[in-house]
C-alpha cells in the first residue's frame, strides 16, 4: 500500500523535484564560481574584508530557493489532488482517511528535504574549499532558517492547497506568509542562531495541518 | 434478500437552503437504483453522503451495515466510486492507474481491466488527461471491474458521453451487475437509456421525492395523455389526480397515475371542452420529463 501510494506520488513531483535539484544544483555552483571569481581574477582582500569586517552575505541568491522548492513541490502534488476534487478517489481507497493523507505528506517532505539536503550538502562542501571552518559555520546558522522556510512552506502549502474554500485559503495564504516571514527576520549573518530548535518546533506544529483540511472536506466543506 | 444500502431519515441543508428532508430509501442486493433528478436535485450529496464525504444535518446511511460516515477499509474495499465526468488521476497513464490500485485491493482483477483497455485505441503511454470522455469512462469502468466491488457507486456516469459510448457503459455495467448479482446506485440527470440498467428508480425534484419505485410498475401506471381543448385560453388547475401539466396554445399534456375514464370524469366534471383524447406511449425520459416538468 506504501508503495502504491509512493508510486502515484512520485508520478507527480517527479519533474518538478528533478528540475528545482538541477537548478539549485546551478545556483549553488554559480555562487561558489562567483566566490573563486572574487577571490582570483578581483580583488581577493577586499572580498575578505567584505565577508568579515562588513558581514557581507555572499550567498544571498539562496535565500529565497528552499521555498520555492517546499512550494513548487506542494503544488504539484497536491494541485492534481484538489482538481475535479480527485482527493475524493485518494479518500476513497480502502485505508484510514487520516494515514493515507499523512503518507503523501510523508514523502513530499521527505523527497522536499531531499532536494534540500543535497543544496546544503553542497554548499556547505564546497564552502569548506574556499573558506575557513569559521565561516561556513556561520553560512550554515545563516542558511538553515532559509532551508527550514523550505520545509514550512511545503507543510504550509498542502495545507493551503487541500483547504476546501478559497475564502479560508486565502485567509491562510497570508497567515502563511506572515509565518513564513519569521524565517527571514536576521539581518546579519548567523543571527537566527539560537532559533533554529523553534524553528524546528513550529515546523512540527504545522506538519500536521493538512489533516485539518481533510477533516473539513470530510464534514462537508465543498 | 438483505439491503446493501439503507438510508434513515436523511436531512441535510446547505446553509438555510434545504436539499432534503427525511429522505428513505434502500437497496437489495443485487439491485440497481437510478435516482433520476434535475441538476440540483440533491443527486450528488446523496453520492457524498453514502461515500462518508458529507455529515447529514440528521440521517444517517447504512452502506453494508457499517454507518457510512465511519466506513472501515473493508467496507470501503467493497464499494466502487465513480465520480461525476468519469474523474480519475489524469496525470497517469493506463498501465500506471491498474499498478497505483492494484497495490490497494487483495482480490484485484486485472484481465477484467486490461480486457476493456484492449477495446481502447490509446497508446501505451497516453495520459489519461489526453482522453476522450467515452474513453475515460471505460478507464473509470475497468478501474471498478478489476476492484470488483459488491456495491457499485456511479455519480452521473452518463455525463459527456456520446451514445455510443453511453449505450456500451450501460450494457456492459449491466451485463457485469447481473452476472455477479452486484448492486448499484447511480444518479443521472441524462435518463435516456437508463431504463435499459436501473431496475428501481427514485426521482428527485428540488426538496422532495416525486417517484420511487420498480422502473417497469413507473412506466405502467404512469401515463401521459393529450387534448385538445376547445377554448386556448382556459386555464387548468394543477391538482388531483394530475400529477403535472404542459400546455402549449390549446394542446394540453396530462400526466398522471390515473386512468383515461378518471380523467375524462375530471375534465367532464371541471367542464372543460375538449377533442383528440390520447394516451401517449412513454420512454422512461418522456416520463421523467412529464413528471419533473420541462423548467
Amino acid at each position: 500500500m506504501l508503495k502504491a501510494i509512493i508510486y502515484k506520488e512520485w508520478i507527480k513531483i517527479k519533474k518538478v523535484s528533478l528540475f528545482l535539484l538541477l537548478i539549485g544544483v546551478l545556483i549553488v555552483i554559480g555562487i561558489y564560481s562567483n566566490v573563486r571569481h572574487e577571490l582570483i581574477i578581483k580583488d581577493a582582500e577586499s572580498y575578505w574584508n567584505g565577508i568579515l569586517q562588513q558581514r557581507t552575505i555572499y550567498f544571498s541568491v539562496l535565500k529565497f530557493i528552499p521555498l520555492i522548492v517546499g512550494l513548487l513541490i506542494a503544488v504539484a502534488q497536491f494541485v492534481p489532488e484538489i482538481v475535479d476534487k480527485r482527493i475524493k478517489l485518494t479518500l476513497h481507497l480502502p485505508t484510514n482517511e487520516e494515514t493515507i493523507v499523512l503518507k503523501m505528506v510523508l514523502f513530499g517532505f521527505f523527497c522536499t528535504a531531499s532536494i534540500l539536503a543535497v543544496f546544503m550538502g553542497m554548499f556547505l562542501g564546497m564552502g569548506s574549499y574556499f573558506f575557513p571552518q569559521e565561516i561556513v559555520w556561520v553560512s550554515f546558522l545563516t542558511t538553515a532558517p532559509w532551508f527550514l522556510a523550505g520545509v514550512a512552506a511545503y507543510f504550509l502549502v498542502s495545507f493551503i492547497v487541500l483547504e476546501p474554500l478559497w475564502k479560508q485559503r486565502i485567509f491562510y495564504m497570508l497567515f502563511g506568509a506572515a509565518f513564513l516571514g519569521i524565517f527571514f527576520k536576521g539581518r546579519f549573518p548567523g543571527s537566527n542562531e539560537y532559533l533554529l530548535w523553534p524553528f524546528v518546533g513550529l515546523i512540527a506544529c504545522i506538519s500536521i495541518a493538512t489533516l485539518f483540511s481533510i477533516y473539513r472536506f470530510r464534514k462537508g466543506e465543498m | 434478500m438483505e439491503n446493501v444500502v439503507e438510508c434513515i431519515n436523511l436531512t441535510h441543508y446547505y446553509g438555510k437552503k434545504m436539499v432534503y428532508e427525511n429522505l428513505n430509501f434502500n437497496i437489495k442486493r443485487g439491485s440497481i437504483l437510478g435516482l433520476l433528478g434535475k441538476n440540483g436535485a440533491g443527486k450528488t450529496t446523496t453520492i457524498n453522503i453514502i461515500n462518508g464525504f458529507l455529515t447529514p444535518k440528521s440521517g444517517k446511511c447504512m452502506i453494508l451495515g457499517e454507518d457510512s460516515r465511519y466506513l472501515s477499509s473493508k467496507t470501503k474495499a467493497q464499494i466502487g466510486y465513480l465520480i461525476e465526468g468519469h474523474v480519475q488521476y489524469a496525470f497517469m497513464n493506463i498501465y500506471q492507474i491498474e499498478k497505483f490500485y492494484s497495490g490497494f485491493f487483495p482480490n484485484w482483477k486485472r484481465e477484467a481491466y486490461f480486457d476493456l483497455m484492449a477495446k481502447l485505441k490509446v497508446t501505451p503511454k497516453q495520459k489519461i488527461s489526453t482522453m476522450s470522455c467515452g474513453q475515460r469512462s471505460q478507464v473509470a469502468l475497468g478501474l471498478i471491474l478489476a476492484q470488483d466491488p459488491e456495491l457499485l457507486v456511479l455519480d452521473d456516469f452518463t455525463l459527456g458521453l456520446d451514445p455510443g459510448y453511453r449505450r456500451l457503459f450501460i450494457d456492459y455495467l449491466r451485463d457485469y451487475a447481473k452476472e455477479t448479482n452486484k448492486t448499484i446506485f447511480t444518479t443521472s440527470h441524462i435518463i435516456q437509456d437508463m431504463e435499459r440498467l436501473i431496475d428501481d428508480c427514485m426521482i428527485m425534484d428540488y426538496n422532495r421525492v416525486l417517484a420511487y419505485m420498480p422502473v417497469k410498475k413507473f412506466l405502467n401506471e404512469f401515463k401521459e395523455y393529450t387534448i385538445e381543448l376547445e377554448n386556448p385560453d382556459i386555464e387548468v388547475e394543477l391538482e388531483k389526480p394530475i400529477v403535472n401539466l404542459e400546455k402549449m396554445h390549446n394542446k394540453l399534456e396530462i400526466y398522471t397515475y390515473a386512468s383515461p375514464e378518471e380523467i375524462k370524469g375530471y375534465l367532464d366534471a371541471k367542464g372543460l371542452a375538449y377533442k383528440n383524447f390520447q394516451e401517449v406511449e412513454m420512454s422512461l425520459e418522456d416520463a421523467f420529463i412529464g413528471l419533473t416538468g420541462k423548467y
